[in-house]
């Protein structure tokens, strides 16, 4: 693979509806949009950084992404453009990210195959969640009706800031929507130790599948203070975003039962995230 | 995390060969207003599904 030509540019795109997590509320986002040319084909791929999470800024990847720093495409064949961004990118994650995926489009192209078939296809269809950011109890219902009435199983529901009302929300969710629908939760890092027990206790009629990061990042090592059939049910996210945390969260003994893997803090497809290493095994990850 | 962003094609395809995938979380790309590419998935009843092509099988809009 021969890259020619490349662009990059800020794309900023409106929200449907304004969005509101524990941490902020949003109604626009930034991205950065790169395109490789390689002789007749594009490769294309997209960063959106979270600065919150990976301490990346829109201006870090804006800079890591200048033309003159994208040079070595030009010049190195797809390993040697991997390792340099594994190397050079290491502060940047959606920087790496948004380079890779679009190589791995280019070299998928060049084989005739999908990127899934690239890689080698394991799942054919899997549904997604679809998320209701934090608001009153009759906008949330209103809104799992909505997406309920568009064909989706499984809702994430985003909690962190009030937990009277974060548990009147699911009960009040589950009351409505009923055993069918599947129900996900993120507190994203806005509860304690405490709330978190009793957000459980309280709330454990919701039948909620798991919770993502109900604790702050670092807090880590407090997550082992907590039952094991909590801890089996936390997905871990903000706390997660290298293989180092990878580990520290399965040893010595595991802090949560789930990962969330996200390409923008991993720093994309060639990151260790995607090979199942060996280490995780033992805990029954495979 | 709660990017809302065009990656997600990108992932669509990521998640569907690592056999430990047991969760999709793929909606960021819903809310936008607007998109850059077609193709590369479709949502069908709540499920993801990959439009088939090479590569991530998307086309630039405009």
């Amino acid at each position: 693979m021969k890259i020619d030509r490349l662009e990059v540019w800020k794309e900023s795109f409106a929200l449907v509806r304004p969005y509101t997590i524990a941490f902020r509320t949003i109604s626009e986002v930034d991205n950065l949009i790169i395109k490789l040319h390689s002789g007749a084909r594009i490769g294309l791929g997209a960063a959106s950084p979270e600065r919150f999470v990976t301490g990346e800024s829109l201006e870090a990847t804006e800079l890591a992404l200048k033309p003159e720093r994208l040079e070595f495409l030009k010049t190195s064949n797809f390993e040697q453009s991997l390792a340099h961004l594994q190397k050079e990118f290491r502060t940047t994650p959606a920087a790496r990210a948004a380079v890779e995926i679009a190589l791995f489009d280019l070299i998928a192209q060049e084989a005739g195959k999908s990127l899934v078939d690239y890689f080698g296809r394991k799942h054919e269809r899997l549904p997604t969640s679809i998320t209701i950011g934090i608001k009153g109890v009759q906008e949330t219902l209103d809104e799992a009706e909505e997406y309920i009435g568009r064909g989706f199983k499984v809702l994430k529901v985003k909690l962190g800031k009030d937990m009277e009302l974060d548990i009147e929300r699911v009960l009040k969710l589950r009351e409505a929507v009923g055993n069918g629908v599947r129900m996900r939760l993120d507190m994203n890092q806005g509860y304690d130790p405490k709330q978190v027990v009793d957000f459980w206790e309280r709330a454990k009629a919701a039948q909620f599948e798991f919770v993502e990061q109900p604790m702050l990042a670092a807090a880590t090592g407090t997550l082992r203070g907590l039952p094991a059939h909590i801890r089996k049910k936390i997905a871990a996210d903000e706390s997660l975003l290298s293989p180092d945390d990878a580990k520290a969260l399965v040893s010595p003994e595991p802090a949560c039962g789930i990962f969330n893997i996200k390409l923008m803090k991993c720093g994309g497809p060639s990151s260790e995230a995607r090979r199942s290493p060996k280490w995780l095994r033992p805990m029954g990850w495979n | 995390m709660d990017e809302k962003d065009q990656y997600r094609r990108g992932f669509a395809h990521g998640v569907r060969f690592c056999s430990a995938t047991r969760f999709l979380d793929l909606d960021g790309s819903f809310d936008l207003g607007r998109d850059l590419v077609e193709g590369g998935f479709t949502v069908e009843n709540g499920e993801l599904l990959l439009t088939g092509g090479t590569g991530l099988g998307v086309r630039l809009l405009g």
